[in-house]
């Protein structure tokens, strides 16, 4: 029986910088429709280990295949880099990342930053990717600012932005980096309503977050990273209804 | 009507400093300064932006030649690259007879080279801060959504770069408008080489100076308003809006 | 003794503007301006210093009547206007004495009287110095002479007049053959370019010393306006120099054949 390949799989990852090795070994398999989420305190690698996925690290060690499609890599005296950098943009092309500080192309429009990488990298019509790109706007309560600069908006339309973005590859998995961490708290319910949309429709997410209440209601599996080490991973009701180590009894107990 | 043009015609005839003939000088000293400044800085902004390119990146045998480079053109003064250009040409046995030579004995030729190697050298720098100065989270998130170096560079890079450059090559546009002053000292009949020529036949600096003075600040003028619009129109995205 | 106080300064203020305005004041230092180099009339030696007819010619004359003298060099292009605004008290640099320059300065007598000419490299192909020999070619002068104003109105229509600021920058472009023909006070051409061993050059066509709008009335030392008794002295040395044969044994220094 063929199995149809994982959207996205990772093995076994090692990171080093310089002398400190900052990820020892993660794995992670995301089936479609999962959302997975990753939580750990800051410098716990979860960033690191989000960012490995699509390459912006480079991992010294460790497997990465993203639709059943290995990335090779090849050897050189800077150390490990991908052999086909081909590969790679296509492989980045379905992976869509949204960052912590948005990164819009702030001399684009908000439409233009949404069709730019369509039309560019996936070829896609103007005109098709247009369309497509005023759809997702309205999806994500955006219509109106369509033909408005990222400075003139705000921090939390600029990441519902970002998504629209995002949606607009048609990705096979989406990679959240910590998507509310810089917004103001009133805005951080919007965006996190647009992901939990996103996560209803049955799009495959691995998020890098602090937001407790989404980890517990929207995902389908936590993992609990401590110093690039997963320390407890399964699902949200167990990690974090029951938490098992003593560090992350901690680390969810209410801070006041 | 009539009376102003006999007016503006018996000042002419009356003048010793400002007739015709006199202004004629003057025009095709203007005509000549703005040949010479238009066309040193588009050939130098051409040659900018791959330098640029080329001098931002991480190998350094690409880098380090243009370095040099722009060390050099930014830092010897433009009059002895003019005199260097001018002068050092002849100094190859036997360039008279070659075909360069339609090109090279006319004074301009020389200039334009000087003016450009000069301008490009300046230009360079600014687009290469220009393209350092490039946000960081829009680069990754191009390569995070698959660019690559060369579509990021054309889409990404290159118009953030040259808007946030915008202000400092206005800057660079006058300077080189008033750089070019120099070239009546490879008898070039520009501008200033007008207003000197006239003052040594009429003993006239004020006139001839004050009046040229007058024509810079004119032309000065023209590059400020059209930097002010570019700068309307390009940096648009930068604005607040108006609430 | 406060209004003494105040009068006698009144009064220092007017005796010192007093002193100031009276134009015709006796000189024991005269400063002269000089354009260099353009030799033989002025130029530096080999051990750098200045020299040359004018200088030692200027030199003499201050001995005569009994001053010091000092030589300050400055560019031809400013050279009036240094006069005016003080910069020195009088100009002795191979000036043509003619009616323009006359409204600016006061000249002195003549003390020389040489024409102009043309030059040429030998082999050049200029036939002669006519309108139509001269067409498209290129005119060497230097800027703001007598041979500037009329290389410009004799030919400015048909020749390019190319317009240096020192005499060195011309012969250099003469050298590398961006200027075709030179037209210079003869005994500057003589001395710079064909007595010169490096380099072979001619004269070609007549020596010119007419019209008169233009080559006036020979050199002559050049004085602001209001110092007609320093001109006086000058010219009254001078006369005196050409009687006792100063200025002959000066004169052949260096324009002997």
């Amino acid at each position: 029986m063929a199995a149809t390949p994982l959207p996205l799989e990772v093995r076994n990852i090692k990171k080093r910088f310089g002398d400190t090795e900052v990820l020892k070994g993660l794995s992670l398999q995301a089936r479609q429709g999962d959302v997975i989420t990753l939580i750990g305190a800051s410098g716990s690698g979860k960033s690191t280990f989000l960012r490995c996925m699509n390459l912006l690290e480079q991992p010294n060690e460790g497997d990465l295949l993203v639709h059943g499609e290995e990335i090779r890599f090849k050897q050189t005296k800077h150390g490990r880099e991908p052999a086909d950098w081909n590969q790679v943009v296509r492989m980045r092309a379905k992976l869509s990342m949204v960052f912590q500080s948005f990164n819009l192309w702030a001399h684009m429009t908000l439409l233009e930053n949404v069709i730019e990488a369509p039309v560019h990298v996936l070829g896609k019509s103007r005109k098709e990717a247009t369309d497509h790109a005023r759809s997702l706007l309205d999806r994500v309560g955006l219509a109106d600012r369509a033909d408005y600069y990222p400075a003139q908006m705000s921090g939390g339309q600029q990441q519902r932005g970002a998504i629209a973005r995002a949606l607009a590859m048609d990705p096979e998995v989406m990679l959240f980096d910590e998507p509310t961490s810089a917004l103001d708290p009133e805005l951080v319910g919007d965006v996190l309503k647009v992901m939990r949309d996103l996560a209803d429709e049955g799009r495959t997410m691995i998020v890098v977050t602090h937001e407790m209440a989404f980890a517990r209601d929207v995902s389908t599996q936590v993992m609990y990273l401590h110093q690039g080490v997963v320390e407890e991973a399964g699902p949200p009701d167990d990690v974090l209804g029951n938490p098992r180590s003593e560090r992350l009894r901690q680390f969810l107990a209410p801070k006041h | 009507m009539q009376a102003l043009i006999d007016w503006f015609t018996a000042l002419l005839a009356d003048n010793t400093i400002f007739n015709a003939q006199t202004l004629g000088y003057y025009g095709s000293g203007l005509v000549t300064t703005v040949q010479l400044v238009f066309l040193s800085l588009v050939i130098g902004l051409v040659m900018a932006v791959p330098l640029a390119i080329g001098r931002s990146s991480r190998r350094r045998w690409i880098s380090l030649p243009i370095f040099l480079y722009t060390y050099v053109f930014r830092g010897t003064p433009l009059l002895i690259q003019l005199y260097l250009i001018y002068y050092g040409v002849v100094f190859f046995e036997g360039i008279q007879e070659t075909w360069l030579w339609v090109f090279l004995e006319d004074p301009f030729v020389p200039a334009l080279i000087a003016f450009t190697l000069n301008t490009a050298a300046y230009t360079t720098e600014i687009f290469r801060g220009a393209i350092k100065a490039t946000p960081r989270g829009e680069i990754e998130a191009a390569r995070a959504y698959g660019m690559s170096q060369r579509l990021m560079m054309r889409r990404i890079i290159l118009p953030s770069a040259f808007r946030r450059a915008l202000p400092a090559y206005g800057n660079e546009v006058i300077f080189m408008l008033h750089a070019s002053a120099i070239a009546s000292v490879v008898t070039i009949m520009d501008l200033t080489g007008a207003a000197r020529f006239i003052y040594a036949r009429y003993y006239a600096p004020f006139d001839a100076f004050l009046f040229v003075a007058a024509i810079y600040l004119c032309v000065t003028f023209a590059i400020l308003y059209l930097f002010r619009y570019l700068e309307k129109r390009m940096l648009a995205h930068l604005k607040p809006v108006e609430q | 003794m406060n209004r003494l106080l105040t009068l006698t300064m009144v009064g220092a203020a007017v005796a010192m503007t007093a002193s100031t305005t009276v134009q015709a004041r006796d000189y024991d230092t005269v400063r002269f301006g000089v354009d260099v180099p353009y030799e033989p009339m002025e130029y530096r030696d080999a051990d750098g210093e200045l020299t040359g007819f004018d200088i030692d010619l200027g030199n003499a004359l201050c001995e005569e009547i009994g001053i010091e003298c000092e030589w300050i060099v400055q560019g031809w292009d400013g050279i009036i206007p240094g006069l005016q605004s003080r910069k020195y008290d009088a100009i002795m640099s191979s000036m043509t004495i003619n009616d323009d320059r006359r409204e600016q300065v006061l000249f002195s007598d003549p003390y020389i009287t040489p024409p102009s000419a043309w030059f040429v490299p030998s082999d050049s192909e200029i036939e002669d110095v006519s309108e139509e020999g001269l067409e498209d070619f290129t005119i060497g002068v230097q800027r703001g002479t007598l041979q500037d104003n009329y290389a410009t109105d004799m030919y400015g229509d048909v020749a390019d007049i190319n317009r240096y600021d020192t005499a060195e920058d011309l012969v250099l472009d003469m050298e590398s053959e961006r200027a075709d023909i030179a037209f210079l006070d003869f005994p500057v051409g003589k001395a710079t370019l064909i007595d010169n061993d490096d380099y072979d050059y001619q004269v070609i066509g007549d020596m010119i010393t007419e019209p008169k709008e233009y080559f006036g009335d020979g050199f002559g030392i050049a004085f602001r306006k209001r110092d007609e008794a320093l001109a006086e002295q000058f010219n009254e040395a001078l006369e005196t120099l050409r009687e006792n044969g100063t200025y002959d044994e000066i004169y052949d220094k260096y324009f002997s054949m």
